[in-house]
């Protein structure tokens, strides 16, 4: 009902602003992802859309149909231990080893991939996951333990069973496979580009970069045992990388040699908490295996982890995540010390070498289309030439590109969505496309689609269709999707109207036809 | 442990199985059969027939005979297969107080579920003569694409014969898993089951650790061996009609007669070229005059007059194909199940459509049944480790406004499972909602079967369209519809669970255990007597025979006269047991005859 850049205008917060907090509402519950923001907008002018309260009033009968979500029962907490360890004391006909099993996996269905429930990798064949599914679902399937008394576990067990069969129904077809596979990857990569376009991550990003830039233009030669490669400290590498220093800086994968060199840079990271140790100790399929992981998701991740690597591996107490020593302080303090003084006398001289390097580090990254890195090196290079109109523009149109890049990506999640009649995913996945891509009629047409379909804001819905049916007046189909916005909101007449012009243009349709007759 | 036995019920016959020592054995009747009729008649004295014995008599008293109650199971009045039965059956079929469908035998009607429990009832006894003690619980099977009013329709047919139906299974899955106990099989499969009355394909997949999934089912609740002798009987009646201008079907004795030499003729041509239907006296003429049909019939004319029946049932395999999303040359194995595979024709376009030879190693009448046995060991065994995960044959949904038919939970889902939509009011401060839970594949919800409907109440009172409730439909492992309601807002929840009906109130099921009960009880007793008298009549056969050799030895002693009296006593009695049908006096004047006999005997042999 109403729009981020509404909210934005209302509450006088950035964009940014808007968007961050919203998200941060959504993790915490308060707010349902995709759903009207409207817990935190305040009561939108009832003149301001005629439209939508017209809907609201004309809504009639239990009509609206909404999302599929992944079949749980209850909604896991979201402490710190995945649930209340007195669930594990109900009085049951199960093994405390299997209940504690049932436990592990049930509350962490929702964020585990279908890779991960099934406990495969990500690289397993047809015949794997099919093993893996039918030792589950013998495990899993409630029929094991037939007229016993199970209590709530027997919601649980069926909870579970339902989702390692969708993920095997999933990852056994090969093009259903192909589509999720394409799909948990889009949502990696928006999830990146996401966080670059708030900004969120770009520091941290920013600082690895500016260490890069700087190693490789040193005023005078490295005091490296090994001057050729590009350095890179431990941490750095065990970190989760962001998607441009897989490309950029791995290029030349880092020697054990040029790890153990340890350069003075190593203070600024190793103060992160050791959390980045496990990626390296989970069972290799698991998320840090595929792409970073924001830092505030990372205590659930081990815990995700260490549950699956249990279950993987039968009962055993979980590992502790190894500490590596962290350098001695003195060291660390004399090595930082060093690095400033040796950064304010060289920092003239090197300031051009730097400008350069940034500016091929960004034509680089634009060369593989990876634009978050150019923005990124873009700005940096902005930082050190603040008033260059060039690199102004460039970094513009980066950040222009990767919006698109951004748009398509959502576009391609929303359709894998739509085919799973995830429709309230769809509907918002759509709608973050469609507002990049104003002029995309058919985005604009299915984000009201998914809209109607996920039962949600008739209001943006018919927006997104009257949008649809501007840009391509002659399209049918866009006004029979508009007219369905009409009958679910009750606007029998303006449905009427759209749909007897689309039969106009389009008298074959049987759809128009049929719905033609149902409002007539 | 208790004993779970599996039943295949099936249209034209029916058949029971155990597991015994880990081995799934068909159990035999007492003629010796291992399927039995699945028929009932009501004699004239009003006494239940049950079997072969009521398939017997069906010509004599075929408006008392019911056969093929399975494709009325579960079925409404108004529904065309309905109606189609009761213009060619030979039984009546009236309306039941509920819409649902009544037999008429004699003076009683008869609930459909009903006359399935005679013949569950009769399945139970055979297991139980067999095993020598009581059965309570079974596995019972029905046609994969029977929707859940059918299934429940015969789980009270179950519950009315005195057994707990621990799990309805499908008769499809049901062979494929007699096909594949015990081997460690790892394979996809196909099972083709044309049975008396419907028709089901299933594909399934025989995984590790012992699981069967089912990967895809489809079918015709009403195409069946049935099907094909109807076409041999509107050929003969043509053919006759054609001679003599008189229609067979007015008449329901050449009409039942027609149906048995129809059966008959169709199982001969599955073995020989050529067979001949010979009816003598079928009909009289208007002059009083008898006739007599004379008919050879080929196989080919058969094929011929059935070749789009066959045509259906791959019509329905290729489109199950397309649905699973399968190549033909990825199923490994093709079961072919039910009495009308035995039929060349139709085993040769299964062959064509595979592009393979069905497996020969099961048998088509037997197979389900020990699959259903296979099933109850499993649930009940822990021992036995097998698994099945069925699918749902039909989409789940409710009825949207416009009625429309939203479907929830899509057709060949795996059970269990559960989804979860989001519903809203339709008016200002509404606080109910009416739910109607369909089942089906039509987009317009009234094509599609009603399994229930209910209300959701205490709804926050509100604006129309502000409340928003989060509707979970959830089918569990036995096949149990649920639905749970929460008012998103206030967290309010609420649970229902969906039962499908068969038609039946649950005093109507009440009342009709009781009754099934009683026959039991009547029908041991009498039993009981039988035995008796049996064993009465030879006693005394013998007692008299012997009498005047006895008389003549001990006339000189009291002692004699008064045994001899006393042996005249107990035959009196005995007879008289026999004439008021009391088998409890009977029985215990059996110790005195044979002793009687026995001292008879003595004396005989000692004067010899």
């Amino acid at each position: 009902m109403v729009s981020v850049v509404e909210l934005a205008l209302m509450t006088g917060l950035s964009r940014e602003d808007v968007d961050a907090t919203i998200t941060k509402l959504v993790e915490l519950g308060a707010v349902t992802v995709g759903d009207t923001p409207a817990e935190v907008a305040p009561p939108r002018d009832p003149g301001s859309s005629a439209i939508a309260t017209e809907a609201l009033k004309a809504m009639q009968g239990p009509v609206v149909e909404s999302y599929s979500v992944p079949p749980v029962v209850e909604e896991a907490p979201r402490s710190r231990s995945l649930y209340d360890p007195s669930e594990l004391d109900e009085d049951v006909d199960i093994p405390e080893e299997k209940r504690r099993q049932i436990l592990d996996l049930f509350y962490q269905l929702d964020t585990l991939t279908h890779y991960e429930v099934l406990g495969v990798e990500r690289t397993a064949d047809k015949k794997a996951v099919k093993e893996a599914y039918f030792r589950l679902a013998a495990e899993y399937h409630p029929d094991r333990y037939f007229r016993k008394n199970l209590g709530s576990f027997k919601g649980k067990m069926e909870a579970v069973f339902s989702l390692i069969t969708i993920a095997h129904d999933t990852l056994t077809k090969k093009g259903a496979r192909a589509e999720y596979d394409a799909y948990i990857e889009a949502q990696q990569q928006t999830r990146q580009l996401e966080a670059f376009i708030r900004g969120t991550d770009a520091p941290r990003e920013m600082d690895s970069l500016r260490r890069v830039i700087a190693e490789r233009t040193p005023a005078e030669p490295a005091p490296s045992p090994s001057p050729g490669p590009i350095r890179l400290d431990a941490s750095h590498v065990a970190m989760p990388p962001p998607p441009y220093m897989e490309h950029g800086i791995s290029s030349t994968p880092p020697t054990s040699e040029a790890v153990s060199s340890q350069p003075p840079v190593r203070e600024v990271s190793s103060s992160r908490p050791p959390l980045q140790d496990t990626a390296g100790s989970g069972p290799p399929d698991s998320a840090g295996a595929f792409g970073s992981t924001p830092p505030r998701d990372a205590e659930k991740d081990r815990l995700r982890r260490e549950a699956l690597a249990r279950r993987l591996m039968g009962p055993r107490v979980s590992r502790p995540p190894s500490v590596r020593p962290p350098p001695t302080r003195a060291a660390a303090e004399s090595a930082a010390a060093d690095l400033k003084r040796r950064y304010a006398d060289k920092q003239a001289a090197i300031r051009r070498a730097q400008l350069k390097e940034a500016v091929k580090v960004a034509e680089d990254a634009t060369q593989r289309e990876d634009l978050t890195a150019a923005a990124n090196a873009y700005r940096l290079a902005l930082e050190l030439a603040p008033e260059d109109p060039e690199l102004k523009q460039q970094l513009a149109d980066a950040q222009q590109k990767s919006l698109q890049v951004l748009a398509r990506n959502y576009v391609k999640q929303a359709q894998y969505e739509e085919r799973a009649e995830r429709w309230k995913e769809a509907a918002r996945s759509y709608a973050r496309a469609a507002e990049v891509m104003g002029d995309d009629a058919s985005v604009q047409e299915r984000t009201a689609n998914a809209m109607v379909h996920a039962g949600l804001d008739l209001h943006s819905a018919a927006q997104f269709a009257t949008r649809a049916v501007e840009l391509e007046p002659k399209k049918a189909e866009f006004r029979a999707t508009l007219a369905l916005v009409f009958i679910a909101a009750g606007l029998k007449l303006n449905a009427r109207r759209e749909l007897e012009i689309a039969a106009e243009i389009a008298p074959e349709n049987a759809n128009i036809a049929k719905l033609l007759k149902s409002v007539r | 442990m208790e004993r779970v036995i599996g039943i295949d019920l099936g249209t034209t016959n029916s058949c029971v199985a155990i597991v015994e020592n880990g081995t799934p054995t068909v159990i035999p009747n007492r003629g010796g059969y291992k399927t039995t009729p699945s028929m009932v008649a009501i004699t004239e004295a009003g006494k239940r027939l049950v079997g072969h014995i009521a398939k017997r008599q069906a010509i004599t008293n075929a408006e008392n005979t019911v056969f093929s109650a399975k494709r009325l199971i579960g079925r409404k009045w108004s529904s065309p297969q309905v109606k189609n039965a009761v213009l060619t059956s030979s039984y009546r079929i009236v309306e039941g107080p509920h819409g649902d469908v009544r037999i008429q035998l004699r003076d009683k009607s008869y609930s459909v579920s009903e006359i399935s429990a005679m013949v569950l009832q009769e399945m139970k006894v055979i297991a139980e003569d067999y095993l020598g003690e009581p059965v309570q619980k079974a596995v019972v099977t029905v046609p994969a694409y029977f929707n859940d009013n059918q299934r429940q329709a015969t789980k009270d047919a179950g519950q009315i014969a005195g057994l707990d139906v621990i799990r309805i299974i499908n008769e499809p899955t049901a062979a494929a898993l007699a096909y594949g106990f015990g081997k460690n099989l790892e394979k996809l499969i196909s099972v083709y089951d044309l049975g008396g009355g419907t028709f089901d394909i299933s594909i399934l997949e025989i995984g590790a650790h012992g699981v069967f999934k089912v990967i895809a089912t489809a079918g015709d609740t009403f195409l069946g061996g049935e099907d094909f002798d109807a076409r041999i009987i509107d050929w003969l009646v043509q053919g006759f009609k054609d001679e003599h201008n008189i229609d067979l079907r007015q008449d329901r004795m050449a009409l039942q007669r027609l149906k048995d030499a129809a059966e008959k003729a169709k199982c001969e041509l599955s073995t020989v070229k050529e067979t001949e239907i010979n009816l003598p006296f079928i009909i009289s003429s208007g002059r009083n005059e008898a006739l007599h049909l004379q008919q050879s019939i080929s196989r080919q004319t058969l094929e011929t007059l059935c070749e789009d029946l066959v045509e259906r049932t791959i019509e329905i395999c290729k489109q199950t194909m397309l649905d699973a999303k399968l190549d033909k040359d990825e199923v490994e194995d093709v079961i072919l199940v039910g009495g009308m595979t035995r039929m060349p024709k139709v085993q040769e376009s299964v062959a064509a459509f595979f592009e393979r030879d069905p497996c020969k190693g099961v048998h088509p009448d037997e197979v389900v049944a020990l699959g259903a046995a296979i099933q109850g060991s499993a649930l009940t065994d822990d021992k036995q480790q097998m698994i099945l995960l069925d699918v749902t044959p039909h989409s789940l949904g409710i009825m949207t406004f416009g009625s429309f038919f939203e479907e929830l939970i899509p057709q060949n889902t795996t059970v269990p499972t559960s989804r979860t939509k989001i519903f809203t009011t339709s008016r200002d401060n509404q606080t109910a909602v009416k739910i109607l839970v369909m089942q089906g594949e039509h987009e317009r919800a009234e094509e599609n079967e009603m399994l229930g409907e209910f209300i959701l109440t205490g709804l926050r009172r509100a604006p129309k369209g502000q409340v928003e409730i989060e509707v979970t439909f959830e089918i569990n492992a036995d096949g149990i519809v649920s639905v749970s309601a929460k008012d998103l807002e206030t967290g309010q929840q609420q649970s229902i669970q969906v039962t499908a009906t068969s038609g039946l109130t649950k005093d109507e099921i009440k009342e009709m255990i009781e009754s099934a009960k009683e026959y039991m009880v009547d029908r041991r007793s009498s039993e009981d007597f039988e035995a008796a008298r049996q064993e009465a009549e030879k006693l005394i056969a013998e007692i008299e025979r012997l009498f005047p050799q006895v008389e003549v030895v001990v006339a000189s002693s009291d002692f004699g006269r008064e045994a001899v009296n006393k042996a005249r006593r107990i035959l009196r009695d005995a007879k008289q047991a026999m004439d008021n049908r009391d088998a409890t006096a009977l029985k215990s004047l059996i110790e005195a005859l044979a002793r009687t006999q026995r001292m008879f005997k003595g004396v005989v042999t000692k004067t010899q």
